[in-house]
């Protein structure tokens, strides 16, 4: 039986569940990054498992469905390929300063987590287009600054190999 | 939006695992019980990426089985509702598209699309498209959408997206 969800979230206006309170928004880059990590974790042990000819099947760790179209979104939707393009775009957005989800730096004047993840995974090219896609940026940014982060997340962008 | 959170579950094992590799099958199982599933509003467990704790297990009075609480990080993935996403167009029909973001399935209603994009049953695939214009949408085509609205069942969770946005579609 499919429940509608409850009224207390809405992304527009950031207001998540409680359970989220703690949860560590991730650009999707970085998932890949750890999906293929997991995915070759996966193959060893495997590998090692039938050179110790264990073979009992049903023990055997298969990785689900759920991963493998996550895999595929993810290299179709990663924006950046290189580590340091991934670490720099996280120092941008993710100051190390936070208090309760808000970050305190004057690169990015508090912006949330979530914001800040949805920034880079959207990748927006104007100032504009950032407010339309993410509501919650319009009180807190003007266009000048909104257009200036924006602007250094497309360098990064294309300055990647 | 993916996360990284820390969750709990608990291993129920039967006594025929309790030997040398016995913490072995209880990350085996963790793992397989976990990954790809949904649960509640987490969402879906895409990867476990850390075991932090595995703690004692307790006797099932009466019956043998031993339950393990275990604590680990994992990645999840969560839509929200009113959330702007990219998504993979799986199929297009008359009703509407149908797309998939990760392991979410999306519908997009012919309401939600924008009114100048008209159904092109002729076409091989079928499509959305402009009558004046190149824009098109057809299956295997990465496409924008807000997330309109989302239900939650035991194992699945059900999004209807919405294309009529500035900034939408492309």
């Amino acid at each position: 039986m499919a429940l509608p969800i409850q009224d207390d979230e809405d992304a527009a206006q950031l207001k998540f569940p409680k359970e989220f309170d703690k949860a560590e928004p991730m650009m999707i880059s970085e998932v890949l990054l750890m999906l293929e990590q997991r995915r070759q974790q996966h193959t060893n042990s495997n590998n090692n498992m039938s050179n110790l000819g264990i073979d009992d099947d049903d023990d055997e760790i298969t990785l689900s469905e759920a991963f493998n179209d996550t895999v595929a979104y993810c290299e179709r939707f990663s924006k950046f390929k290189t580590k340091e393009a991934i670490g720099a775009v996280r120092n941008l957005l993710f100051p190390k300063d936070q208090t309760n989800g808000m970050t305190t730096t004057n690169s990015t004047p508090g912006l949330h987590k979530f914001e800040a993840a949805l920034l880079a995974n959207l990748c927006p090219q104007q100032a504009i287009e950032a407010k339309t896609l993410i509501p919650s940026l319009d009180s807190k940014l003007d266009d000048d600054e909104c257009q200036k982060i924006v602007d250094e997340i497309q360098t990064y962008r294309s300055f990647q190999c | 939006m993916f996360f990284h959170v820390s969750l709990d579950h608990e291993i129920l094992l039967h006594p025929r695992y309790f030997g040398p590799q016995l913490i072995k099958t209880v990350r085996r199982m963790l793992f397989n019980e976990v990954e790809g599933k949904c649960i509640g509003r987490y969402g879906y467990v895409i990867a476990v990426t850390s075991i932090d704790n595995i703690g004692v297990g307790r006797i099932q009075p009466g019956r043998g089985y031993v339950i393990f609480p275990v604590k680990y990080h994992a990645i999840v993935f969560r839509p929200f509702k009113h959330e702007v996403v990219e998504a993979i167009i799986t199929q297009v029909t008359k009703m509407g598209i149908f797309c998939k973001i990760g392991p979410l399935t999306c519908f997009i209603s012919r309401h939600s699309i924008p009114r100048d994009m008209e159904y092109d049953q002729s076409a091989n695939p079928p499509c959305y498209k402009k009558k004046d214009d190149d824009l098109m949408i057809q299956p295997d085509d990465s496409i924008r959408v807000k997330i309109a609205g989302l239900q939650v069942d035991a194992k699945e969770f059900f999004a209807v997206g919405t294309l009529m946005d500035d900034y939408l579609v492309s």
